[in-house]
C-alpha cells in the first residue's frame, strides 16, 4: 500500500483536517451572521460497557418461569410495541418509545465482530476495528464546521480525532464568562481589562504574524500541525461568547442530562456540529437485570431530556441522535446472574433524515444475527449480508454529506463495504 | 552566540541522524558478521523482508489463527507469537528460521507444509507460483544465504534528513521538564563544550533532585491512575477497618500542629503509595523490577500509622516526604501488585475472576495490549464449545495468556484485601501461573510474589519500563503496530512504527544490561531524535507523512504548563499566593484545559479548542499585567524578566527624538525575553526583535496619547498593582509598591510579556 497523494492535494486535505495549515479559514461566515456550525446537529450517545439490546429494542423474553436458560427474565408475552418497534417491558422503555417511535429507527442483528471493549467502542463510532480512524463525530465536525472553535464537544466515549479537529470538554460552567472574555478581569460586563482593547487586539495581531513566521520555517509536520491547530482554535475568540446567551441558569445534576443540556446549548449557539454523550455502567457481568435496567432507564431519560431541550431551544427539527454501545451481552445469564460479552447488538438512530418507526435487521430467538438482502434489507434464510458497523457508518457518512469529502475519501475511506440503503 | 537562524536554517550546524539510525538498525539486524554488511541503499534486511513480505501478508493472515501456543497447531513445530506482543516480529522470525531448517527431500518444510505437499493439518494454504509462496521461498533462500544491511532501507533513510536541536537547546527543554527549572548559562556552555558526555552528566545530576520524582510520579500516574484516590478519605476508605483499625486516626486527634499535618497528609500518603514505591526504587538506584518484586511497601510517617507499622524508624515523624520500607505482618508484598490502591483501581468481580487485573498487568508491565487481537474480526456468537475460554481457539488466544495471570491474583479479593480463598482456584480454569509455568502449591499463598518474579524476568518488562519514560519525555505513547492495510497511510505508519520500535528495543536492551537501573536510560531518550527532532528540509509529502508523529511539539498539559510558568516567569498563575492555581485546580480551568482527574477523566485533550485558546490568552493577559510591575519592584540584578530596563526608559524624548540608550536597552531586554521565555537566540538585528519592539512602541504611544487625553489613568489597573509581596502575602510599604505608570512603559512591557507568553513556543513542548 502506498500513499501517492500529490503534495498539492496532500496539503489541501491536510489543511482541511487541521493537520498542517498553510492557509486559514476566515470568519466570513460569522461576519455574515451565519452559524459557524450549521444544522443539522449530531448527538452521539454511548452506552459504555456493552449494553443489552434484549432489554431495549430487540426483546426476547422467556416463555414462562419454567424456561431453562432464558435470554431474559421478563415474559415474551409482555413485550410491548410502539408502531413497528418492539421493546422490552422494563424501566422507562414504554414512555420512551411511545413518545419517540416516530422519529426512531432500530437496527438489530448488528454484528460488532468483537467482544473487546476498546475495539468494540472504536468500531461502533468509527466504523473500523483497527486503530487510526477518527470518530464519525470528528469527521462530520471537520468537514461541515471547519471554522468553528468548538465544532466537536465530547463528554467521553470514543472521541479519537486523528488530528482532524480538537474536541472540547466543558467543565465548571461558572467559569465560562471568564473564558469567553479573556481580557476582562472580572465576570461583569463593565469589569476593567488587563490591557486596553486596542492593546489586546495588537497582541493578537502580532501573534498572527508569528504564526506566519512559524509556518514559513522548516518545522516538522507535527509542529506545523500544532501551530495550525493553535491558531485555528484562537479564531473562535468572539464566538464563544455566543454560548453565554443560551447558558442555562441551573445546570442539571444528573450526569447524562447535564451533557445533553450543554450539547444543546452548544448546538443552539451555532458553535458545535457534533457532540458525544456517554454513560458507563453497562458492563453487567453480575446482577444484570437490576444494574442493566437502572442504567438503561438513566440512558433513555438522558436522551429524552436531550429532545426536550432541543424542542425548547427550537432545534429539534435539526437534530440527529445516534445511540450505540461497545457490543451486546450474552443471551443467557451466568452464575452470578450477570451477562457476559456478546458481539451481536443493536443501534438506534433518531431525528432528521432518519426513517422513523422502522426496524432493520433481526436476530434469532437466541440473539444470533440474521443476514439481510443488501438491497432490500429484508431478512434472508441463506446468503445475504450481516449488518456491521461499517455498513451503518457508510450510510451515516452519506447522510452527513461527508462520504465524498476529500478528507474522508483520501485519508479515512471505508474500503470494500457493501452498499446498503440503511437510511434510505 | 548561537542564533535562531543558525539553528533552523544553517545546514552546516545541523546534526543529522545517520549515526543514530546506523546504531539502531545494526542492532536490529541482529548478531551479524560486520564483514557481510552492505551499504547498498536497495538492500533489505532479513527483518524487514520478513515483516513486509512474509509476516503481514502470509503468517498473520493464513497461519497465526492455528499456529499459536493455544491454537489448533499448538503442538506443531511452528508456534507464533501474537501481533499484540511488542516483540512478536523478532520472536516469529526466529521461530520461522528454526522451522525452515527442517527439510524433506531437499525442500524446506516451511514450504512443503503450507503447500500441502506433505501432511499439513491446515491443508493447502499456499500454492506454488503465487506471490505469497514466492515470498516465503525468498525467506528460506535468505536463511541459506544471509543478507545483511546497515538499515532497514528507505524507512530509516527518511530520518537522515531530520534536524535536531543542539545540546544547549535540548538541555533547556530537558531541565524544565525534569526539574522545572531553566538551566544556567554555565550549564549550557558546559554541555556545548563537553558534548554528549557532559550532557549525560548534567541529566544525571537532575535525576538526583527531588523535583524529578514528582515528575516521575506523574508519568506513572498516567498509567496507574491511582491519583483517583487523592483528596478527602478516598484512599483510607478503601482499607478494611478490621485489618487497619488506625486507618482514620487523623480524624480523632486532639488539636495540635501535627494533627493538622496528619489531617492534611494522611489520605494522600496512602493514595500515593504505589507511585511513592516507584519513586523510592528509582531514587535509590534499585532495579526497576523492584516496583513489582519489592517484599515491602513504601510508607511515610502518616501512612505507616494507618497500616499499624510502628517500628519503621523515621527521622522526622512529621515529614510526609520521608519514605521508608514497611512490611505488614502476614501480607506477602509484591510491590505495586499487592498495593490496595492498585487492586482497587483495577477491581474484579465474581465472574470477571481477576481477568481485568490480568489484562492490566500485561498492558502496564509487559507492554502487551491483549485487546489488540480484537482488531481482527471475530464471530464469538459461533462459539459453541463447552468452556470456550479453555477450548475454543478464538477465545483461548487471549485467555491463555490472561487467565493464568488472573489466577495469580486469587488471594486478593474485589476490595484489594488479602483473603486467600478456602475453596481454591476453579478447576475449570487454567491453573494460575505465567505463560506455560504454573504456580506450585508451595507458592500458592504468595502467588503474586511468584508472578512478579516471572514478569520481571520477561524481556517485555524492560520494554514496558522504557515506554513509560519515553511517553513521559516525548509526550505521547509509542505508535501502535498498524494492522489495517486498507488505510491509505498504512505504509507510512508502518515505516515509523519500525523506526521507533527498533529504537525502543535498543533502549530496553540497555536497561536490561544495566540491571534495570531506570535512570541510565533517561539521557538516551532525551538525546534521541524522538526528543530532539525539530525541523526537516526537502522532505516529500510521503516522507512527511511517515514522520508525522516525530518530535515533541506537544501542547503542554495543565501541570506542565504550570511548571513552565513558574520556571520561566517565577510565579504560578494566581494573583495572590493563597488563591487557587488557575491551571491545576479542579474547580478552575484544569478540566477545560484538557486535564484529568484519574477517575472519570483519564484521557487528556492534546489539541487546543476554542475554550483552551481563550484560557491561554487569559493566562497570558493576566500574567503579563501582573508580572511587569512585580518585576520592576525588584532590583535589576534580581529581576527575572526586565533586568535591562527601568520604567523611566522611554524610547523618545518629549520632543519626539529617539533616545538611543533607552532604545538600545529596550531592544536588549526584548532579546533577553525572547531567549528566556521562548528559548530563541536572536541577533539584535533580527526581524523578530524588531516586531516585538514595534509592539512595545505602538502600545507605549497609544497609552501616552490616551493618558494625555485623560482616556487612561496614570495608575495601573487595580488588579495588577504590586501592593503585596507575592510569597509572604504581606502588604508592602508605600515606597516598595508599584502603582503608578505615568509614562506608560510598565503597561507597554505588560503587552510585550503577554505577546511572548501567548506564543506557540511557550505553550508547547
Amino acid at each position: 500500500m502506498t500513499n501517492n497523494l500529490s503534495r498539492r492535494s496532500f496539503m489541501k486535505i491536510a489543511s482541511a483536517a487541521g493537520l498542517c495549515l498553510g492557509s486559514f479559514p476566515t470568519l466570513a461566515a460569522a461576519a455574515e451572521g451565519k452559524a459557524l456550525a450549521p444544522p443539522p446537529y449530531w448527538l452521539f450517545v454511548h452506552a459504555g460497557g456493552g449494553w443489552d439490546p434484549t432489554i431495549l429494542c430487540d426483546p426476547k423474553g422467556a416463555k414462562d418461569e419454567l424456561e431453562e436458560d432464558p435470554v431474559n427474565h421478563y415474559f415474551t408475552d409482555d413485550i410491548l410495541t410502539a408502531g413497528n418497534i418492539k421493546y422490552a417491558p422494563i424501566g422507562d422503555n414504554d414512555a420512551f418509545f411511545q413518545k419517540h417511535y416516530k422519529r426512531t429507527m432500530v437496527i438489530n442483528g448488528l454484528d460488532c465482530t468483537t467482544n473487546s471493549h476498546t475495539v468494540g467502542t472504536r468500531n461502533t463510532w468509527s466504523g473500523k476495528l483497527a486503530e487510526g480512524y477518527p470518530a464519525l463525530a470528528a469527521l462530520i465536525a471537520t468537514a461541515s464546521a471547519p471554522d468553528s472553535p468548538m465544532s466537536y464537544v465530547s463528554f467521553g466515549g470514543y472521541d479519537f480525532t486523528a488530528g482532524t479537529v480538537a474536541p472540547t470538554r466543558l467543565g465548571n460552567l461558572g467559569l465560562i464568562r471568564r473564558i469567553a472574555h479573556p481580557n476582562r478581569i472580572g465576570d461583569e460586563s463593565d469589569s476593567p481589562l488587563f490591557h486596553t482593547d486596542k492593546t489586546f487586539a495588537r497582541v493578537m495581531a502580532a501573534q498572527q504574524r508569528r504564526r506566519d513566521m512559524l509556518l514559513g520555517s522548516n518545522l516538522l509536520p507535527k509542529a506545523r500541525k500544532s501551530v495550525g491547530q493553535l491558531f485555528k482554535a484562537r479564531l473562535g475568540d468572539n464566538e464563544i461568547k455566543a454560548l453565554l446567551q443560551y447558558m442555562p441558569e441551573d445546570v442539571e445534576d444528573d450526569q447524562l442530562r447535564r451533557q445533553a443540556q450543554l450539547s444543546m446549548v452548544a448546538f443552539k449557539a451555532g458553535l458545535a456540529k457534533t457532540s458525544n454523550m456517554t454513560l458507563g455502567g453497562f458492563d453487567t457481568h453480575g446482577d444484570h437485570d437490576n444494574r442493566g435496567e437502572s442504567r438503561m432507564t438513566q440512558l433513555l431519560q438522558g436522551i429524552d431530556f436531550a429532545w426536550d431541550e432541543a424542542e425548547r431551544l427550537g432545534i429539534a427539527d435539526d437534530l440527529i441522535v445516534v445511540v450505540g454501545s461497545d457490543f451486546a451481552r450474552t443471551p443467557r445469564y451466568n452464575s452470578g446472574n450477570g451477562k457476559d460479552h456478546w458481539s451481536i447488538g443493536s443501534m438506534m438512530l433518531m431525528g432528521k433524515g432518519i426513517p422513523g418507526n422502522t426496524v432493520i435487521g433481526a436476530t434469532t430467538h437466541r440473539q444470533e444475527a440474521v443476514s439481510v438482502d443488501p438491497k432490500t434489507l429484508k431478512t434472508v434464510d441463506s446468503g445475504g449480508v450481516r449488518i456491521e458497523c461499517k455498513h451503518v457508518h457508510q450510510s451515516m457518512r452519506k447522510l452527513a454529506g461527508v462520504r465524498d469529502h476529500e478528507l474522508v475519501t483520501s485519508l479515512f475511506p471505508l474500503i470494500g463495504v457493501e452498499e446498503m440503503p440503511l437510511l434510505g | 552566540m548561537l542564533f535562531l537562524e543558525d539553528i533552523f536554517l544553517s545546514s552546516r550546524r545541523l546534526r543529522v541522524l545517520g549515526v543514530f539510525a546506523l546504531g539502531v538498525f545494526l542492532t536490529a539486524c541482529g548478531a551479524e558478521d560486520e564483514a557481510d554488511i552492505t551499504a547498498d541503499p536497495g538492500c533489505i534486511s532479513d527483518a524487514e523482508y520478513f515483516q513486509k513480505q512474509v509476516s503481514i501478508p502470509v503468517l498473520e493472515k493464513r497461519c497465526i489463527a492455528c499456529h499459536t501456543a493455544t491454537g489448533l497447531a499448538r503442538h506443531s513445530k511452528l508456534v507464533l507469537a501474537s501481533p499484540s506482543e511488542s516483540n512478536y516480529l523478532s520472536r516469529n522470525l526466529e521461530a520461522v528460521r528454526e522451522v525452515a531448517l527442517y527439510e524433506y527431500e531437499g525442500d524446506s518444510i516451511l514450504l512443503l507444509k503450507p503447500a500441502n505437499e506433505i501432511a499439513h493439518g491446515g491443508g493447502e494454504q499456499l500454492q506454488r507460483g503465487t506471490a505469497d509462496f514466492d515470498a516465503l521461498a525468498g525467506l528460506v533462500e535468505r536463511f541459506k544465504n544471509p543478507q545483511s544491511c546497515q538499515s532497514i532501507s528507505a524507512d530509516a533513510a527518511i530520518m537522515e534528513r531530520v534536524q535536531l536541536r543542539d545540546l544547549g537547546q535540548t538541555l533547556r527543554h530537558a531541565k524544565m521538564q525534569l526539574v522545572g527549572e531553566l538551566p544556567a548559562a554555565e550549564e549550557i556552555a558546559a554541555v556545548q563544550e563537553g558534548g554528549e558526555a557532559a550532557f549525560t552528566s548534567a541529566i544525571d545530576g537532575y535525576l538526583k533532585r527531588d523535583a524529578f520524582y514528582d515528575v516521575l510520579r506523574l508519568w506513572m500516574n498516567e498509567k496507574l491512575h491511582t491519583n483517583k484516590y487523592l483528596r478527602g478519605d478516598n484512599a483510607t476508605n478503601l482499607l478494611e477497618e478490621d485489618d487497619y483499625p488506625e486507618r482514620k486516626f487523623y480524624k480523632d486527634l486532639p488539636d495540635s500542629p501535627w494533627a493538622e499535618f496528619a489531617y492534611e497528609h494522611t489520605n494522600d500518603s496512602v493514595a500515593r503509595e504505589p507511585l511513592d514505591l516507584v519513586a523510592y526504587v528509582v531514587k535509590n538506584n534499585r532495579p526497576f523490577t523492584e516496583i513489582l518484586t519489592a517484599d515491602y511497601m513504601v510508607v511515610n510517617p502518616y501512612s505507616a500509622r494507618v497500616y499499624g507499622l510502628g517500628d519503621v524508624g523515621f527521622d522526622n515523624e512529621a515529614d510526609p516526604q520521608e519514605l521508608r520500607e514497611g512490611r505488614i505482618v502476614g501480607i506477602p508484598h509484591a510491590g505495586i501488585l499487592t498495593s490496595a490502591m492498585f487492586l482497587n483501581r483495577f477491581p474484579t468481580t465474581a465472574t470477571n475472576l481477576n481477568r481485568h487485573r490480568g489484562r492490566m498487568v500485561l498492558d502496564l508491565f509487559l507492554a502487551t495490549d491483549i485487546l489488540k487481537s480484537g482488531e481482527r474480526p471475530l464471530d464469538p456468537t459461533q462459539v459453541q464449545d463447552h468452556n470456550p475460554t479453555m477450548n475454543n481457539p478464538t477465545c483461548a488466544k487471549c485467555h491463555a495468556e490472561v487467565d493464568p495471570i488472573a489466577g495469580a491474583f486469587q488471594n486478593w479479593d474485589d476490595r484489594g484485601r488479602y483473603r486467600p480463598p478456602e475453596t481454591g482456584w476453579p478447576e475449570s480454569l487454567r491453573p494460575p501461573g505465567f505463560g506455560k509455568d504454573a504456580i506450585g502449591s508451595e507458592d500458592k499463598l504468595s502467588s503474586l510474589q511468584w508472578l512478579a518474579k516471572r514478569i520481571t524476568q520477561d524481556e517485555r518488562f524492560a520494554l514496558a519500563a522504557v515506554k513509560i519514560v519515553y511517553q513521559g519525555l516525548v509526550g505521547r505513547a509509542p505508535v501502535e503496530n498498524p494492522t489495517d492495510e486498507t488505510d491509505p497511510r498504512y505504509a507510512a505508519k508502518l515505516a515509523f512504527f519500525n523506526i521507533e520500535k527498533d529504537f525502543l528495543q535498543t533502549v530496553a536492551e540497555k536497561l536490561m544490561a544495566n540491571e534495570h537501573r531506570l535512570k541510565t536510560i533517561v539521557a538516551d531518550i532525551i538525546l534521541s531524535p524522538f526528543y530532539r527532532a525539530v525541523a526537516g528540509e526537502g522532505l516529500t509529502p510521503e516522507e512527511e507523512d511517515a514522520i508525522a508523529p516525530l518530535g515533541t511539539a506537544q501542547l503542554l498539559t495543565p501541570e506542565r504548563l504550570d511548571d513552565r510558568i513558574v520556571a520561566v516567569l517565577g510565579y504560578p498563575w494566581k494573583r495572590r499566593v493563597k488563591d487557587r492555581n488557575q491551571l491545576t485546580h479542579r474547580d478552575q480551568f484544569l478540566f477545560f484545559y484538557g486535564g484529568i482527574d484519574s477517575d472519570q477523566i483519564t484521557r487528556r485533550i492534546t489539541e487546543p479548542n476554542g475554550m483552551m485558546a481563550n484560557i491561554q490568552m487569559r493566562m497570558a493577559a493576566e500574567m503579563g499585567c501582573l508580572l511587569a510591575p512585580r518585576d520592576f519592584a525588584k532590583e535589576p540584578s534580581e529581576r527575572l524578566l526586565l533586568p535591562f530596563v527601568e520604567p523611566s526608559y522611554e524610547p523618545t524624548d518629549i520632543n519626539g527624538f529617539e533616545v538611543p540608550a533607552a532604545v538600545e536597552a529596550i531592544r536588549v531586554n526584548i532579546q533577553y525575553l525572547h531567549k528566556r521565555i521562548l528559548g530563541e537566540h536572536l541577533a539584535l538585528s533580527s526581524p523578530e526583535i524588531e516586531h516585538t519592539f514595534q509592539l512595545f512602541m505602538d502600545t507605549w504611544r497609544e497609552g501616552l496619547g490616551a493618558i494625555d487625553n485623560d482616556e487612561l489613568s496614570h495608575d495601573l489597573t487595580w488588579h495588577c498593582r504590586h501592593n503585596r509581596d507575592f510569597w509572604t502575602d504581606a502588604e508592602l510599604p508605600d515606597e516598595e509598591r508599584v502603582v503608578h505608570d505615568d509614562n506608560y512603559t510598565i503597561r507597554a512591557w505588560s503587552a510585550v510579556l503577554t505577546y511572548l507568553i501567548a506564543d506557540w513556543r511557550f505553550l508547547y513542548e
